[in-house]
């Protein structure tokens, strides 16, 4: 029962939306974090009287079982909703799903910028230089 | 435990990050005879090992490679960030800061503003804070010292300053974020201007130019973003300087009102480097702790506090705005409202910064609600849409707000350190009224919704006055060359030094204060 009362947890956390995946679908290995928090899993399990419980709720029983514990241990929650979350949204099919890429920032990098923004920029800058001395001596 | 001792050295530097490496480089310049060893508590990064490299990258942002040494700690530390705990309980800012070869500048934005001619006379224009021991005309050579030694993108021509030199790079491309928000102010016919950036937007001094990578503050993997374990220590290395790492000084010898040297803890064992000047550049918390813990008795040492007020206005657009590239602090700012206009209800002034997009995680984890199917709809509606208006303000010097010693003593074998900070009304005021300005802003650029943020903690980044220059030594720790009053051989070379402390982000300001230090001392010794 533990492994489907951790998805039903993660999946109560991060649920899918459309394309989104939900936490139990998107690849993580969130077994260190959930052994880390695991004082805030056996509160959520208490309030639902059982892991079992829990598991067996329909999907707002869960929201509100969650929340009824996360708000009795507010920093307990937020630590473990934190770290589920870098977790979750760091993950390549969450991070395609919100529309951009799974890569590695470098070696790569990113263009910025169009042609047209230099001078763009420049024609507007004449109005701020025309100003002459805004600062005060 | 026995202490071994060295052979004395003419001056000891205690730090290794942007005050220290801008300090010994132009006192190795000016000073050659001097035998200097830099004594530095973390190490050197390896940048093939920093998180831009990994796809997972995200989850460092938030872990091992977070701005906070509380943060890093948790999540069981970074080498080369030899990162001691600050209880910041009592702090309405979090002290944000890397403890390695290249301090804070490793993972700064780089974002280099100058401060104004006004912010060195606060006392006598506006009759707060103190007057500087000095003006801006005389740290401007320093200043144009200190940007030619880090190298910097941007635009000459600013009205909002005095003239300074070409910059030998064109500014950081603004991209549709820095467009759109330069639409916005020009809508409402406020001043901006590209930003100076201690980033290459060309290859430049032997590193290559920003590829707009985003993670600039887990370090920069390409070089192209300035940091003083390429800009500085190499060349002051190559002058005979001896740096050491993994040293964590304990103590500054102080004896009959003068320094005799400095005893440090190594894996090895610890071991006492005499020395006739002891420079200590440890930035506003560091530096107040290893003095307070070496018995400096001057009132003013450890107080006045300065961090920045700052909070933020979110924009949120229909269109694209780029997502989570570019360099994140260095964009567009706004001086529209820096120097005093006493109709507002304050004196002194905002600076207002466009700042670029987080990466996905970043961004989910500062949802009001971080969980759940509404945390899905807030982020669908922001990420790679928003914007965010930093607003920062002038903190003013207020001795309640301090740097103190726990009473216990601390991993690293130092006494463990805590700061004590609340905003203050004076600056509630001012970060109100520039998040008014904020919004402002945002809805002439078009934003659809603004979403306002009167308090950011995770900006503690800026730590000063804690040593503060002055001629009393009543209200100041040093002179206005960074010598302690009443100890002969100590000097002070960062942030701490800070009279007050402007409404910008004060790295190009250390440096030049630091350069203008070791001038000083450079002369007092020929």
């Amino acid at each position: 029962m533990k492994a489907s009362f951790d998805d039903a947890v993660l999946d109560t956390l991060f649920p899918g939306l459309g394309a989104i995946p939900p936490a139990s679908r998107a690849g993580l290995d969130a077994t260190a974090v959930l052994t880390r928090h695991g004082a805030m899993l056996t509160a959520i399990a208490a309030a639902a009287g059982g892991e079992d419980a829990f598991v067996a709720a329909d999907p707002g029983t869960r929201t509100v079982l969650v929340e009824t514990a996360g708000t009795a241990e507010p920093a307990a929650f937020q630590a473990l909703v934190l770290a589920v979350s870098a977790l979750y949204h760091a993950s390549a099919p969450v991070v395609e799903a919100y529309g951009w890429v799974a890569r590695a920032p470098q070696p790569r990098g990113f263009a910025v910028g169009a042609p047209a923004d230099v001078a763009e920029a420049a024609q507007l800058l004449e109005k701020v230089r025309a100003r002459r001395q805004i600062w005060r001596a | 435990m026995s202490v071994k001792r060295l052979e004395p050295v003419d001056v000891v530097v205690v730090g290794a990050g942007l005050g220290a490496a801008a300090f010994t480089r132009h006192l190795a310049e000016e000073a050659p005879s001097l035998s200097i060893v830099v004594l530095e508590r973390g190490g050197w990064v390896d940048r093939a090992a920093l998180p831009a490299y990994q796809a997972d990258f995200q989850r460092d942002v938030l872990g091992p490679y977070a701005t906070s040494p509380n943060v890093r700690l948790a999540a069981g530390g970074i080498a080369p960030s030899a990162d001691y705990a600050i209880d910041d309980s009592q702090s309405d800012f979090k002290p944000l800061m890397w403890s390695g070869v290249g301090g804070s500048t490793i993972n700064w934005a780089a974002h280099f503003p100058r401060f104004h001619p006004s912010d060195f006379r606060t006392r006598t224009l506006d009759g707060v804070g103190d007057d500087w021991p000095f003006t801006y005309a005389d740290l401007e050579p320093f200043y144009d010292l200190n940007d030619a030694r880090f190298g910097i993108a941007g635009l000459a021509g600013d009205p909002a300053y005095p003239p300074k030199p070409q910059r030998p790079m064109p500014p950081i491309a603004l991209g549709r974020l820095g467009m759109t928000a330069a639409r916005g102010f020009d809508r409402l016919g406020w001043h901006w201007w590209p930003v100076d950036s201690a980033i290459n937007s060309r290859v430049h001094d032997g590193r290559p130019a920003c590829n707009h990578c985003g993670p600039c503050q887990q370090g920069c993997v390409t070089g192209a973003k300035a940091s003083t374990d390429m800009t500085h220590w190499p060349q002051v290395i190559a002058r005979g300087v001896e740096m050491r790492t993994g040293a964590v000084v304990l103590q500054v010898e102080i004896a009959a009102g003068r320094v005799s040297g400095v005893t440090y803890r190594t894996a090895e064992g610890d071991v006492f480097q005499p020395a006739g000047t002891v420079v200590v550049a440890g930035n506003g918390v560091g530096t107040a702790r290893l003095l307070l813990a070496s018995g400096v008795t001057a009132p003013a040492l450890g107080r006045n506090l300065m961090y920045h007020g700052a909070g933020y206005v979110r924009g949120f657009f229909a269109e694209d705005l780029d997502g989570p590239v570019g360099p994140t602090g260095c964009s567009i700012y706004s001086h529209e409202f820096y120097e005093t206009d006493r109709s507002r209800g304050f004196v002194r002034g905002v600076h207002l910064q466009a700042t670029r997009e987080n990466p996905l995680a970043v961004q989910a984890a500062r949802l009001a609600r971080p969980w759940g199917e509404e945390a899905h709809a807030a982020l669908l509606r922001e990420f790679r849409r928003s914007m965010a208006i930093l607003v920062v303000n002038e903190d003013l010097p207020e001795p309640e707000n301090h740097v103190a010693l726990t009473g216990e003593t601390a991993a690293d074998g130092l006494p463990g350190v805590k700061v004590v900070y609340r905003l203050s009304d004076h600056s509630r005021r001012a970060l109100d009224f520039g998040l008014d300005r904020a919004e402002e802003m945002l809805r002439a650029a078009g934003a659809v919704e603004t979403v306002r943020v009167p308090l950011a903690p995770f900006t503690g980044w800026h730590l000063l006055g804690t040593a503060r220059m002055g001629t009393d030594p009543a209200t100041s720790v040093t002179d206005g060359s960074g010598r302690v009053h009443g100890v002969s051989g100590l000097i002070v070379a960062d942030g701490s030094l800070f009279t007050t402390s402007a409404a910008v982000n004060p790295g190009s300001t250390i440096g030049a204060v630091a350069t203008k230090v070791a001038d000083d001392l450079a002369r007092a010794v020929a």
